[in-house]
């Protein structure tokens, strides 16, 4: 159990920083240095490709139909009032809805150049920004949507995730990398936020000496080649962090190659040198930082917690038997609360998970409707604060257990209620060729027809947790590599072909790559090849065996001869 | 830059295509040299020297601002761009039908 003092003062807004008024102004001062770019743009005194390193480092992208704009939602935490601020700019400067991504973003698909300022201005009413959501920097950084209420909990990752992102925010030495780079914490040694297959991935165990100290992961990658990382460090005292990943990103910055854009991210480097030689030299410049600069004191984390809400977590005796009547007396109820519930450490409370993954509509993305509801929820049933997943999916944190039924039944009014996480429908998907300008292949319509085909949820229970990944391009947004089932698209003289990878899992306890199973096919085929590959594991299994597990005990042969057996 | 297919042979059919400066939108430039978000009112370009013609004004209204990235698009024997990325870019995205600009849905393989 997490037992942190993050502020009770009911006037902040639970679970994330609120700004002070420092923070107030370098985000004001930013937007209009940025107005003032877009005008320099908008009369011709900057050119495209003057123009274009700027917009990117305020997250500015230029798509295949139109700009994207990328906002950061900092370790997935969202107040009511940020989410509001969202479903307006969905509603006013985009196309009624917005589109939630792998890496705790949002992003806007339909905006004006000229209007980006103002959307901007919006964003920072309601303490957000798109800083960094782009560009050879430290993007937003990623946490455990449990974070805060996890059972397992031993530190609050997001107020440590809170002062990396302060530290890394124009960091001067660190605004042109060889590459982006990417960090992810959580609070506990179980690993939910794929820490092996990031930059920097950092989870937290507890010593001999029962204090917490964070396992440092770094190398991992998806993209072109994907490599697992390798931990770096196993015992990094938390006063510590700030110093030790300065370390690791100098001895990057100075070594990483900046002429090959493939061999450019810091896991070719590790691979390259070799975890040992790698950690000896981010040894030796740790050895000469001063570490009392750097230096995370109590009164240092104490002063960032201050600025976190705590919710007011009151004892209700009868939650626990209110909410065993409610799932005795509605059975499809009982179904959602099996699937898309996570414990609270609190035992009157429960995490409702809230698929965005209903069978027919684009993965990830939800309507200005839906995003207003969202907000209203939140503050009825979950001290007005939302979580994004690294999977595309939300949550409210904390739930009174009597409560939930009254909040199913509100996300049911908003097609929000479907019972599916875990399972075959919950499918990542990345927004692909029908947006994105790197994309070879569309990947939103070939996750909606294998969602199609397991839309029963009772197939899907059968067929038990298995994670599909769904991506246009090998940059693999959509995780396809570390998905049990991982669908790639690729351009062949301009058609779209989809590759299949399998055994691919994402968290720390089995980590793995996935392996390609054949040829790439066509789109319905390979929609066809997912459905057999399923049925086929069904044939196979043994006892309670997952889709993994008996794709670890068969390998990839007789997967394969399923697919692409002649008949 | 304008994209010249150096391979392209004097009866293949194309168009010269751009995002619009001010907001990003897929354009198409027609015979009155105006860019159309329509790719049916696009100029068919069939000659080497008219695609050089088109590559020229395009060129000007990059300098214009009024578009940036022009290039041209190689088109099949129905007017349809060759590649499904190029389809995707004329009819919208294919998950969100209501945002073809033509709103004909039948001339991409829709899910």
């Amino acid at each position: 159990m997490n037992n942190n003092p993050i502020s009770s003062n009911p006037s902040l807004a639970v679970g994330r920083y609120n700004y002070d008024q420092v923070d107030h102004d370098f985000l004001k001062e930013r937007i209009n240095q940025f107005r003032s770019q877009i005008e320099r743009r908008l009369s011709g005194e900057l050119s495209e490709d003057e123009f274009k390193p700027l917009r990117l480092m305020n997250g500015v992208y230029l798509q295949l139909h139109s700009y994207m704009l990328r906002v950061a939602i900092p370790y997935g935490i969202l107040s009511s009032t940020m989410l509001r601020g969202l479903a307006y700019i969905s509603q006013y400067y985009d196309r009624g809805y917005g589109h939630f991504t792998t890496r705790q973003n949002i992003q806007f698909h339909w905006v004006k150049l000229e209007e980006m300022p103002d959307i901007l201005t919006h964003l920072a009413s309601v303490e957000m920004h798109a800083l960094q959501t782009s560009g050879n920097c430290i993007r937003n950084i990623t946490s455990d949507e449990f974070a805060g209420l996890a059972e397992d909990e031993i530190i609050d990752p997001r107020v440590y995730a809170e002062i990396m992102r302060q530290w890394s925010t124009l960091h001067p030495e660190f605004t042109f990398l060889p590459r982006k780079f990417k960090i992810a914490i959580s609070g506990s040694s179980n690993d939910r936020v794929a820490a092996c297959f990031y930059d920097i991935g950092i989870l937290t165990r507890l010593n001999d000496d029962q204090k917490p100290v964070f396992e440092v992961w770094v190398g991992g990658g998806l993209g072109r080649i994907p490599y697992k990382g390798k931990i770096i460090r196993d015992d990094l005292p938390p006063e510590h962090l700030i110093a030790y990943i300065e370390a690791i990103i100098r001895v990057y910055n100075l070594h990483g190659s900046r002429n090959n854009l493939y061999k450019s991210r810091i896991k070719i480097l590790v691979e390259n040198l070799g975890i040992d030689a790698y950690r000896e030299q981010v040894e030796k410049e740790f050895a000469t930082m001063d570490l009392d600069q750097y230096r995370l004191s109590d009164d240092l984390v104490v002063q960032i917690q201050e600025r976190f809400g705590r919710p007011n977590l009151e004892n209700h005796p009868q939650a626990s038997e209110v909410l065993e009547a409610h799932r005795a007396q509605d059975k499809e109820f009982d179904r959602w609360v099996k699937n898309n519930t996570h414990p609270h450490f609190h035992n009157d409370y429960i995490a409702a998970v809230i698929s965005l993954k209903e069978v027919g509509k684009t993965p990830g993305d939800a309507s200005t409707e839906q995003m207003h509801a969202l907000a209203d929820l939140a503050d009825q049933y979950a001290f007005g604060e939302v979580r994004v997943t690294h999977l595309q999916n939300v949550v409210l944190g904390h739930v009174q257990k009597d409560k939930l039924y009254e909040l199913w039944q509100g996300l049911k009014k908003q097609q929000l209620a479907t019972a599916n996480l875990g399972l075959i429908t919950d499918i990542v998907c990345c927004p692909g060729m029908d947006y994105c300008a790197l994309a070879n292949a569309r990947s939103i319509p070939v996750a909606k027809q294998i969602a199609a085909l397991f839309e029963d949820i009772e197939l899907q229970e059968k067929i038990g947790p298995v994670n599909i990944g769904v991506d246009g391009c090998i940059n693999s947004c959509a995780h396809h590599h570390i998905m049990n089932i991982g669908v790639l698209g690729v351009d062949k003289k301009g058609e779209e072909f989809y590759q299949i990878k399998l055994g691919g899992s994402s968290y720390k306890e089995g980590a793995a790559i996935g392996s390609i199973l054949g040829a790439a096919v066509k789109a319905e085929e390979a929609v066809k090849a997912v459905e057999k590959l399923i049925y086929f594991y069904l044939e196979q299994r043994q006892s309670n065996e997952h889709f993994i597990d008996t794709y670890r005990r068969l390998g990839t042969a007789p997967f394969k001869e399923i697919v692409y057996a002649t008949a | 830059m304008v994209t010249i297919n150096k391979n392209a042979k004097e009866e293949l059919k194309s168009v010269i295509t751009a995002n619009r400066f001010a907001d990003g939108r897929v354009v198409w430039l027609t015979d009155q040299g105006y860019w159309s978000v329509k790719l049916e009112e696009a100029q068919v370009i069939s000659s080497q020297s008219d695609l050089e013609f088109a590559q020229e004004q395009a060129k000007k209204d990059v300098a214009a601002q009024y578009i940036i990235d022009p290039y041209s698009v190689e088109l099949n024997s129905n007017n349809i761009p060759l590649t499904t990325r190029e389809q995707v870019r004329a009819f919208g995205p294919s998950t969100h039908p209501e945002f073809n600009p033509r709103s004909i849905q039948e001339t991409i393989p829709n899910e």
